[in-house]
């Protein structure tokens, strides 16, 4: 069954087409095209390492298969970015020391980004621990946690930020 | 078969209706599987635990996507996603319990794109939403080329991952009824585990602090979710039957059990899950008392 | 930008570079394994046809002997050989069994399931105690037995140790197997060019691999080039074990003549990438009746899988120079057997064989304390080592029995900043009885001695001394006076990069700006077998090689300057030499590079253009082994954890409620890495005691396929890790140049033993088992 479909996919505002077997995740479609960015983590759609935005809203592209997403816009992080300057969530990560081999950043930044602007931009503790689900291996996550507060500061207009 | 990640082939097909939904279904419901948000069905294909040839893809069938609140009676769409649920003001005021099992499901990621259909069809043992919907008497409407039929949730799970969904059917709406006022919720979740092992809910009606109904839905523990009804506390006075709730829930449990198919694994066994459900299920029963 | 973690931003940016982000060579195949579903069976026959039908390339155990000769080496004495397939029989689920190519990735898959081979079932070895005692059961016919290592070390007179002991207790545990399992899974391309090949894989380092796939492959190392990509998502040692499958990526290109590429998925690194061994342990403690201990004997049995794998049976030997941990023991004993079960082998862990170690260990000195009634603070307090009387190159060390030398640190102090909390937790106690708490002081092991593995054979049977820790680093300025880093290791999220390039800019007195670093694999650059990324030594071994290279830099530089200037009375700062007798003349590091190449003939005759330096630094204190006395590690380091847990009374499950850290481990070069590292490693160590296990069934098969099986935790089930307290201290540890030691591996050693400890003390029962499930809450819970 090599039936081939074709998407088009606009992935930070630029229009990728491609003719793929419709069993081809989003995934796998959007590394193929280069977005390295976006990381598989595990086989089952737990780790969250494959977040992105798929028409604003944060999704898990391993779990997502890349005909479902067809005419639909994707955000990875590096749509984040504006003219080389870092999104406030990307700084706030960095500044936080919130990863340390960065396999998983890309995917907490992605749920964070949608959680801070859809969910709670104040980044309540009870609405976080029911939200951002993403697996982190190696910092134990508490830099990461100060990472999503001291975003949520920077969104809400606070740029001095929290050490 | 160690390698998972990559799906099986398979055709697909794509409904952007519900009209084009039902034909297809009619066509090929036999062999084909119906995708909608795929968080439950995409970990199952990456793990080539399904044998699916055929994939109808609904998920675009916005017309199966909203919220109705009315008077009485609460109408979901089936591709309605668990994160609306979870946001609606209107859900929140009239069943609270509906609204805590949508934001207990997975992560955000899943809740984006999950469905409240999707989540029924596939009658997960574990499903958040099943144990406060059995406790309201919640109905589906499912559709097909020959008609539409209503089923009560509780006749239309009738095992793990087994519902008496028809190959040609589809279910496209979610009934509540209003008729409770005092609710509660409470799930155990373990680590990193993605399955919750125990969900309790309740939902009465309580007026004048006396308990004019009141039902105890149980999930995680079953095959498919038990359901109390608390017949033995109609009538009592909230006060009175403070100090008798535990025993009181303990005995319906240990008698209510004696005709499920009960659920164990290494994470939880039998003898686990039957002692977490009491303990749970007192503490969803105190919350729906004390709130009234 | 005021953060300087070059890592961090690349990570936020997404510009990170990861094995399966790597360009690859036109004509690349995928490669999929087929695995066993047996833990024991023979191959009766394996049938291909299928998959070149449909196009693929299949290679099954017949054509893979081919191209893989020979098999491993192992540190084992055991007639066994280990390769990285199975020959005729099977010896755990997942053993490779044959490997099939396609061009996409997807397809691969669809042709692994199409090789169909025919088993016959053998009764398997599961447990430790199955494989000693099922004795017609054997894994390795060849071997004789499952037991395929067993030795007894004695130091000082234990005899009389535990003879007139007043006191004598004896416990006996059980650490699960485990594995600090990564984000990122492994990920190899092979390319076979004639005689030649090229690996690129994300291993955490050259070490032993070159010589590994040189032995397997029959080739000279002249024709193996190894090397990884700049990110490698995590490994925390597992990474180390690849080499089993850089071996048949290898021999898949060369026999298909084609380069091949494998990304393992999530499945198979739970069954068959690597794991901690399982470990059961017995200890008896000989002690006063004030709680001095006399002497303790020890006897480990690890369950090593199927295979004694290269580099074990380490895990056993691991914390040889540290046996005694903290305590002032002068006579012990211990015993040591490596087991084969049918399951995948084992190998490197983040915290090599302490967890497992220190469980035994700890779990011992809270039996003295429940038997002696002693708080379990007070005991630890009584038996801390407190006088270093070795003196070494100027400074003070503590000689363990067993050839360990700790270098002086201020262990009481360490444990007294613990006890105000700790206090403070038991008062808490009193008002809430689900409370508990478990406290772990010990040794934290760095900068492992490659020699300590000869103590896997029997002193009269080595042919040869092994010892080694040492590594390489090169500096290079280029014309434009940016100082180019090379280190041979690899990048797994420790901040190599941007350490490095602050240690130099801070001794050079720059900016790290002016330092690019590259740090990773490649075997065209200088490296040794005890380069890599393992047992914590970057600070304490790479840093000092860094300290030491930019002073021969500058040194060379001076030289220089001393002949642009025209006088010998130059001084430096901040990256200008400048004529101390008229400051005005000048020359900045950039000028002199600039000179030195743009016109190198102008220089005088005896003087060097060289502007490249490298240094190869070897801890002094690294030898091989005397008999059984060996110094195994180079570094030791002290460390203390109080975990407080409560038990909840609905779901009988453990809370945390604090944890405590009390961490000396010699000078911090960036505090928010060490934090990093103690986060992340004692959380590792958490959920090691609580919720991961690489389970096995009765039957062999493998129980966990999944994350949701493991139960590891993700950041939403974590927000009580911000009530995480570190506290440093900093012992300049003067051994090194860098005066820092490792602080990778520490906050997992203790971690699991000290929540075990708040557990036992919350139930009042002890803990020897771990981990920690419902169902075994449930059972302690009981009656209390």
């Amino acid at each position: 069954m090599s039936e081939r479909i074709n998407v088009t996919i606009r992935v930070n505002g630029v229009e990728i087409t491609d003719e793929v077997e419709p069993r081809v995740t989003l995934l796998d479609f959007l590394r193929n095209h280069g977005y390295t960015e976006v990381h598989r983590g595990c086989d089952e759609g737990k780790c969250g390492a494959c977040t992105v935005l798929l028409d604003g809203k944060s999704v898990k592209s391993c779990l997502v298969l890349a005909v479902q997403a067809d005419g639909g816009s994707v955000t990875t992080v590096r749509g984040l970015t504006k003219e080389g300057e870092l999104h406030p969530i990307q700084r706030a990560f960095l500044e936080e020391y919130a990863m340390q081999c960065g396999y998983c950043t890309h995917g907490f930044i992605m749920v964070t980004y949608d959680f801070l602007t859809n969910i709670s931009k104040e980044a309540d503790p009870e609405l976080i621990s029911e939200s951002i689900r993403n697996i982190c291996r190696c910092t134990g996550y508490t830099s990461i946690i100060k990472a999503i507060k001291r975003a949520s500061e920077y969104l809400n207009g606070n740029t001095k930020g929290s050490s | 078969m160690y390698i998972g990640g990559y799906p099986r082939p398979f055709k697909y097909y794509r409904a952007n209706t519900l009209g084009e939904a039902l034909d297809l279904l009619r066509e090929i419901g036999e062999e084909g599987k119906v995708i909608a948000g795929g968080q439950s069905l995409m970990p199952m294909m990456r793990l080539r635990m399904s044998f699916l040839d055929k994939l109808i893809d609904i998920y675009r069938i916005n017309e199966l996507r909203y919220i109705n609140v009315r008077d009485q009676l609460v109408q979901i769409g089936a591709l309605t996603t668990h994160q609306e649920i979870a946001m609606s003001v209107d859900i929140a005021k009239a069943m609270p319990t509906l609204t805590r099992a949508a934001w207990t499901i997975a992560d955000l990621q899943v809740r984006n794109r999950g469905t409240i259909g999707g989540s029924l069809a596939h009658a997960d043992p574990a499903a958040n939403y099943l144990p406060p919907l059995m406790t309201m008497d919640a109905e589906l409407l499912l559709a097909s080329r020959e008609g539409r039929r209503k089923i009560k949730l509780i006749d239309f799970v009738v095992d793990s991952y087994t519902t008496n969904i028809k190959p040609n059917e589809l279910v496209i709406e979610v009934d509540i009824p209003i008729k409770y006022n005092a609710f509660g919720y409470s799930i155990l979740k373990r680590g990193g585990n993605a399955f919750p092992i125990v969900i309790a809910a309740v939902a009465g009606r309580i007026s004048n602090g006396v308990i004019e109904e009141l039902r105890l839905s149980i999930g995680g523990i079953s095959s498919h979710p038990l359901l109390i009804e608390m017949n033995e506390l109609k009538g009592a006075s909230v006060k009175e039957v403070e100090n008798k709730l535990q025993s009181i829930i303990e005995s319906s449990i240990d008698e209510s059990i004696r005709e499920a198919r009960l659920l164990g694994d290494r994470h939880a066994s039998e003898k686990y899950r039957i002692k977490a459900a009491k303990s749970y299920s007192l503490e969803a029963m105190k919350s729906a008392l004390g709130g009234s | 930008m005021s953060v300087h973690y070059r890592e961090g931003l690349r990570a936020v940016t997404g510009f990170t570079q990861y094995i399966d982000d790597m360009p690859v060579p036109r004509g690349t195949l995928y490669m999929a394994i087929v695995r066993s579903p047996y833990p024991h069976a023979r191959i009766k026959s394996i049938d291909t046809s299928d998959v070149v039908r449909h196009g693929g390339y299949a290679y099954g155990p017949t054509e893979l002997s081919k191209v893989i000769k020979n098999p491993f080496p192992v540190a084992v004495n055991a007639p066994l050989k280990y390769y990285p397939f199975a020959i005729d029989k099977v010896r755990f689920v997942g053993e490779p069994v044959a490997v099939v190519l396609s061009s996409d990735q997807y397809k691969a898959v669809d042709l692994a399931e199409m090789v169909n081979v025919d088993y016959e079932p053998l009764e398997p070895i599961v447990t430790i105690d199955d494989a000693i005692q099922k004795k017609d059961v054997l894994i390795h016919e060849s071997a004789g037995s499952n037991v395929v290592m067993h030795r007894v070390t004695r130091f000082g007179d234990v005899d009389s140790a535990f003879r007139d002991a007043p006191i004598i207790v004896k416990t006996e545990t059980y650490y699960h197997r485990h594995l600090a399992l990564p984000l990122e899974t492994y990920g190899v391309i092979a390319h076979r060019r004639g005689d030649e090949v090229d690996i690129t894989a994300n291993s955490q380092g050259p070490m032993l691999q070159v010589y590994f796939i040189s032995r397997a492959l029959s080739l000279p190392t002249s024709k193996i080039h190894l090397s990884s990509p700049r990110d490698i998502g995590g490994s925390f040692g597992s990474k180390y074990q690849i080499y089993p499958y850089m071996v048949l990526a290898a021999a898949a290109s060369t026999l298909s003549g084609k380069p091949v590429k494998w990304i393992e998925s999530r499945t198979e690194s739970f069954i068959a990438s690597s794991a901690g061994s399982a470990r059961k342990g017995y200890i008896e403690i000989a002690a006063e009746r004030d709680g001095k201990i006399r002497g303790i004997r020890m006897r480990f049995y690890d369950d090593e899988g199927a295979y004694p794998r290269p580099p074990e049976p380490g895990a056993l030997f691991r914390n040889h120079g540290n046996l005694n941990g903290p305590y002032d023991v002068k006579a012990l004993e211990a015993e040591y057997y490596a087991v084969l079960t049918n399951k995948s082998p084992t190998g490197l862990n983040r915290a090599y064989g302490s967890p497992q170690f220190y469980f035994v260990l700890e779990r011992g000195i809270e039996e003295l304390a429940r038997e002696l009634r002693l708080d379990p603070l007070e005991i630890r307090y009584r038996n801390l080592i407190r006088d270093f009387p070795v003196v070494l190159n100027g400074q003070r060390f503590y000689e363990t029995p067993t050839g360990g030398l700790y270098p002086m640190q201020n262990y009481s102090a360490a444990l007294e900043l613990l006890a105000r909390e700790y206090r403070r937790w038991i008062n808490e106690k009193e008002k809430d009885k689900y409370i508990g708490i478990g406290l772990a002081t010990f040794i934290e092991p760095s900068v492992t001695n490659l020699g300590y593995v000869d103590l896997a054979v029997d002193p009269k049977e080595r042919e040869h001394p092994h010892s080694g820790a040492g590594d390489y680093i090169t500096l290079t300025l280029d014309s434009s006076g940016v100082i180019h880093v090379f280190v041979n290791t690899s990048n797994e999220g420790l901040g190599h990069e941007t350490s490095l390039s602050e240690v130099i800019a801070s001794e050079l007195g720059i900016d790290p700006s002016m330092i690019s670093v590259e740090s990773k694999i490649d075997t065209s650059h200088p490296w040794s077998i005890s380069s890599g990324s393992y047992s914590s030594r970057f600070a304490p071994v790479i840093l000092s090689a860094a300290v030491l290279a930019s002073r021969q830099l500058k040194d060379k530089l001076g030289k220089l300057a001393s002949v642009m200037l025209g006088t010998s009375n130059v001084k430096y700062e901040k990256g200008v030499f400048y004529d101390s007798d008229n400051p005005s003349k000048k020359m900045d590091i950039r000028k002199i590079a600039a000179a030195a190449q743009w016109d190198p003939g102008s220089l005088p005759k005896d003087i060097d253009a060289n502007l490249s330096v490298t240094v190869y630094y070897q801890p002094p204190t690294v030898k091989a082994a005397t008999g059984d006395k060996i110094n195994s590690s180079a570094m030791y380091a002290f460390q203390a954890h109080m975990a407080v847990v409560r038990i909840d009374p609905e779901s009988r499950d453990v809370k945390l409620l604090k944890y405590i850290v009390i961490h000396d481990s010699g000078k911090m070069y960036k505090k928010e890495f060490v934090d990093g590292q103690i986060h992340g490693g004692v959380f590792q160590g958490i959920a090691a005691a609580l919720y991961e296990e690489l389970a096995y069934g009765n039957d062999g098969q493998p129980m966990v396929l999944t994350w949701s099986d493991y139960e590891s935790p993700s950041l939403g089930d974590a927000l009580w890790m911000s009530t995480m307290d570190v506290l440093h201290m900093e012992t300049p540890l003067e051994i090194f140049p860098s005066k820092a030691a490792g602080v990778g591996e520490g906050p997992m050693m203790g971690s699991p033993v000290a929540i075990a400890n708040a557990v036992a003390n919350a139930l009042g029962k002890p803990i020897n088992k771990l981990p920690l499930h419902l169902d075994d809450l449930l059972d302690l819970w009981g009656d209390s």
